[in-house]
């Protein structure tokens, strides 16, 4: 009997035993799945317990240094103290997070010269990712990746394989990819409450928004105070008006792109670009446009703006969001009436198919290497497979959960808060998560783009690490305003991800490039200033002589040619 | 022992170089003193003037960053080239020039007027208190001195304001956005923000001059015009000298910040000078060797026009510097 009691107790053991050795897969009160089925090997010793969050929260602390770029120092580490707080006492991890305030393209070569640069660099350009690489300064992710960081493959996808090099390796990562949660992107507004009170048709072409903007004014000529009221002004230095004409006529990233040949043509070579040149030129001599267009900084432009003496924008649908109804909300209080607003409207050239007036480039220009200093990079990829679960990725954007956050965790629902529902405190509420919550104080990797689970508080909609919009239940905006504002907007985005080019240092074509990048500029601002239609097209065909003499021709040909690499590395590699 | 020659030294010579070793180390010594106060001010030259100067040869590699010096590519003088044939090279070098002539004629000439004219106020409060305002605008950054100038002479602006109202014009004139009003306008502000500053050492000059040569001078009958040409302007001649050659060793650097804080699209044509460019190309690029190279043949011609300004001021007036 006794034997038998012994062999039944060994089985009942090893049964248990057998058990334990199961699917690892590990669950959480926060109603996420992190499926954490990396190597479990001899974790039991160096983890304590998995939180709530999905982290394996480590015996002793992990330290994580890294390089963010440009910001102020003693900000940065004010606003982060309450992640650094949250992230100590819930994930035993510690950041120490560099930030400079000088330009990060010039930091980085300071410290590639002097070889003292962090075990993370975070937020770096494309190319300057490109010079660490090529000089072996970064490492390869690829072993960590697969084995630590299925959530960045999961949701990366096939878009990983745009950042491999040509043998296959992988030495980058995107950060603050994802698709544009954005509804708009370039614009061309209008006061909507003048249009309104005016009664005109919606526009749809560059033409029927000219119209408007001319009846307008003639409406409208001066401002409460007697100023002068313009239709146009501008503080990009004439930028945002070829930005978003070229959005009208289907341009894609600024060259007109046969998909058929695969040739590309930058705008200054194509009849639209006289038209474009044409149009905006009209608004100038006609009076229309700001006299200072060329020289606003964004201040001064935003106070005509405040000061209702510019009625439309050809530019990006934030500019007049900032400077028109926010502004003019917080100025006026409860006395300010939702109707005085910019509405952003899709205008699309006449026998253009597609507008690209939104465009949406998945791993965007971003990037975060682990450098050779790294002497912990299956901690630092784990970390990063954090950051880029769902999970991870409200919390970085949008501070620890709790309630007095802006955001909680409720039944596993990942719900925002009443108050933030509040249309005239959202301004407050945005700023509240970075400065009181530390919300994207640790942003090392993961999306700023359209950020989609289930457990998403279902009374919000295009939630991103950037912002959240409250919906009703017909899916129409909570904020009355912010319907006006997008009603004629399609919001219909374009995939840019494969356009993405970089430009090596030591390549000949970024001189090439910076040289037209400077120019283009001032032939610009020569074309739309001058005086008739004769010296406007002479001035265009001066630019676009001298400009291909600077090398235009071979930048057509070499973003063409990045496309077709580009193309042909997803499709390859995917296959 | 055929095949080997042999040099012995004269006796007489190496008498002669001991001797004068001799006299450098007694004179040394007599001077000890001094050589103690200047030694601080050597030292800091040495490392923060010269020291650094072994990086010229960067200028001569293609320096990637991050890689050791050795392993870069020796390239020669390939960015002084690169440098002269850049699309726009003879567009920023006229910039430079011109900038720089304007700034070393106009803008220098203009200190030594208002110290001439500081030097005729008489009574002590007053002149004190101007010259304490003349120096302000010195302090003043040129991101403040750019929004001064923005509010006054944009379109709205104050001085287009004022010239409509007077009737002078009947639209407004775009000083801001047309190219041609540029350099006039950079070199305004430049003598603006400059003038009372650099009248300092001129007003110390005017100071030093004895003031017994006034008496005599108004003994001969010279009146304040006369006694600031006959006596004041010879007085501080030297000082003029001395700056001027200076000056020209920096004929070009025709500024930075302005160009960056004044310059628009409008007016690339005429504000685009070598340090914005060399900025943008060298430093923003990362290309370091580029940017040592201009930044070295910069130094070279400015080091060649001070010494040929020298000679030429010790053959004519027979004051130099060096």
């Amino acid at each position: 009997m006794k034997k038998l009691l012994c062999i039944f107790l060994m089985l009942l053991l090893l049964a248990t035993l057998g058990g334990c050795g199961g699917n690892t897969a590990v669950g959480n009160s926060s109603g996420v799945e992190t499926g954490e089925t990396g190597d479990q090997e001899g974790n039991e010793e160096e983890v304590l317990h998995v939180n709530e969050f999905g982290w394996e929260v480590p015996k002793e602390t992990i330290t994580i240094t890294y390089y963010a770029g440009y910001d102020d120092p003693a900000e940065a580490e004010k606003y982060a103290e309450p992640m650094a707080k949250f992230y100590k006492e819930k994930f035993n991890v510690e950041f120490k997070k560099i930030v400079y305030n000088v330009d990060m393209v010039e930091r980085l070569n300071l410290m590639l010269a002097s070889n003292d640069y962090p075990e993370v660099i975070t937020w770096m350009p494309d190319d300057m990712a490109e010079r660490f690489i090529m000089q072996g300064k970064a490492i390869e992710l690829t072993p960590y990746l697969e084995k630590y960081g299925h959530n960045i493959t999961r949701r990366l996808g096939k878009y990983l394989n745009l950042l491999k090099t040509d043998d296959g390796k992988l030495y980058k990562l995107p950060v603050g990819w994802g698709q544009n949660p954005n509804v708009a992107g370039w614009d061309f507004a209008v006061r909507y409450d003048l249009w309104k009170k005016a009664g005109l048709p919606i526009y749809k072409t560059p033409e029927e928004y000219y119209e408007t903007l001319k009846k307008l004014m003639q409406m409208y000529p001066t401002n409460a105070n007697g100023e002068k009221v313009y239709a146009l002004s501008d503080n990009s230095q004439g930028a945002n008006l070829y930005g978003a004409m070229l959005g009208a006529y289907g341009f894609k990233n600024g060259f007109k792109v046969d998909e058929k040949t695969g040739e590309f043509t930058h705008w200054i070579n194509t009849d639209e670009g006289l038209e474009i040149a044409r149009y905006i030129n009209r608004f100038i001599r006609e009076g229309m446009m700001d006299p200072d267009f060329l020289n606003n900084k964004f201040e001064d432009w935003q106070a005509k703006v405040m000061n209702e003496r510019v009625i439309g924008n050809i530019g990006t649908w934030w500019h007049v969001w900032v400077a028109g109804h926010e502004a003019w909300g917080q100025q006026e209080g409860e006395n300010y009436n939702i109707e005085k607003r910019f509405m952003n409207v899709t205008v699309k050239a006449p026998g253009v198919e597609e507008h690209t007036l939104l465009g949406s480039n998945f791993i965007g220009t971003s990037r975060v290497i682990m450098t050779d200093k790294c002497t912990q990079p299956e901690n630092v990829m784990k970390w990063w497979n954090w950051e880029c679960s769902e999970l991870g990725t409200m919390i970085t954007a949008f501070g620890p959960p709790g309630p007095e956050n802006v955001w909680d965790i409720v039944d596993g629902k990942w719900m925002f808060k009443d108050s933030t529902f509040d249309n005239a405190r959202k301004n407050e509420v945005f700023h509240a998560v970075v400065e009181k919550w530390g919300g994207k104080a640790y942003w090392m990797v993961t999306s700023g783009g359209l950020l989609e689970h289930p457990n998403i508080d279902p009374r919000v909609t295009r939630v991103s690490t950037y912002d959240f919009w409250p919906i009703k239940e017909d899916g129409s905006f909570l904020d009355p305003g912010v319907n006006i504002c997008w009603q004629y907007t399609d919001g219909k985005s374009w995939d840019s991800t494969l356009f993405t080019v970089t430009f090596k240092p030591d390549d000949p074509i970024t001189t090439v490039k910076q040289t037209i990048d400077d120019t283009l500029p001032s032939e610009w601002a020569k074309i739309i200033m001058s005086k008739t239609d004769a010296e406007l097209e002479a001035n265009f065909m001066a630019a676009r002589e001298k400009l291909n003499s600077l090398g235009l021709h071979d930048l057509e040909k070499f973003y063409a040619d990045s496309y077709k690499a580009n193309v042909e590395k997803f499709n390859q590699l995917c296959n | 022992m055929p095949g080997i020659r042999i040099n012995i030294r004269p006796e007489g010579e190496a008498t002669t170089k001991s001797s004068k070793l001799n006299k450098l180390f007694k004179r040394l010594y007599r001077e000890k003193e001094l050589w103690f106060i200047a030694a601080f001010a050597i030292v800091w030259i040495a490392i923060f003037a010269y020291y650094p100067m072994y990086g010229i040869i960067y200028g001569f590699f293609n320096y990637v960053p991050g890689k050791k010096l050795s392993e870069c590519e020796f390239v020669g003088l390939k960015y002084f080239i690169e440098f002269f044939k850049l699309p726009d090279v003879w567009l920023i070098i006229r910039n430079t020039l011109v900038i720089s002539t304007l700034n070393l004629t106009i803008g220098f000439i203009a200190p030594i007027i208002l110290a001439l004219l500081f030097n005729e106020l008489n009574n002590i409060t007053f002149k004190r208190i101007v010259q304490t305002i003349s120096y302000l605008p010195h302090f003043v950054s040129w991101v403040v001195v750019a929004s001064i100038i923005f509010s006054m002479l944009g379109n709205e602006g104050v001085v287009n304001d004022m010239l409509i109202r007077f009737g002078f014009i009947d639209k407004p004139i775009g000083f801001l956005g047309e190219g041609k009003y540029f350099w006039g306008l950079l070199t305004a502000a430049n003598i603006w923000k400059g003038v009372g500053w650099s009248s300092i050492i001129y007003v110390s000059a005017i100071a030093r001059i004895d003031q017994e040569l006034y008496q005599a001078g108004a003994v001969d009958g010279l009146g304040r015009l006369g006694m600031a040409w006959h006596i004041t302007l010879p007085g501080i001649r030297p000082t003029i000298l001395l700056l001027f050659i200076l000056g020209i060793g920096g004929i070009l650097n025709a500024g930075f910040e302005q160009q960056l804080l004044l310059g628009s699209p409008t007016t690339r044509e005429y504000h685009e000078v070598i340090d914005t460019y060399v900025y943008r190309y060298g430093i923003q690029m990362g290309r370091y060797s580029f940017a040592t190279a201009v930044g070295f043949m910069k130094s070279f011609i400015g080091l060649a026009l001070v010494i040929v300004t020298n000679k030429m001021s010790k053959k004519l007036t027979d004051m130099s510097i060096i």
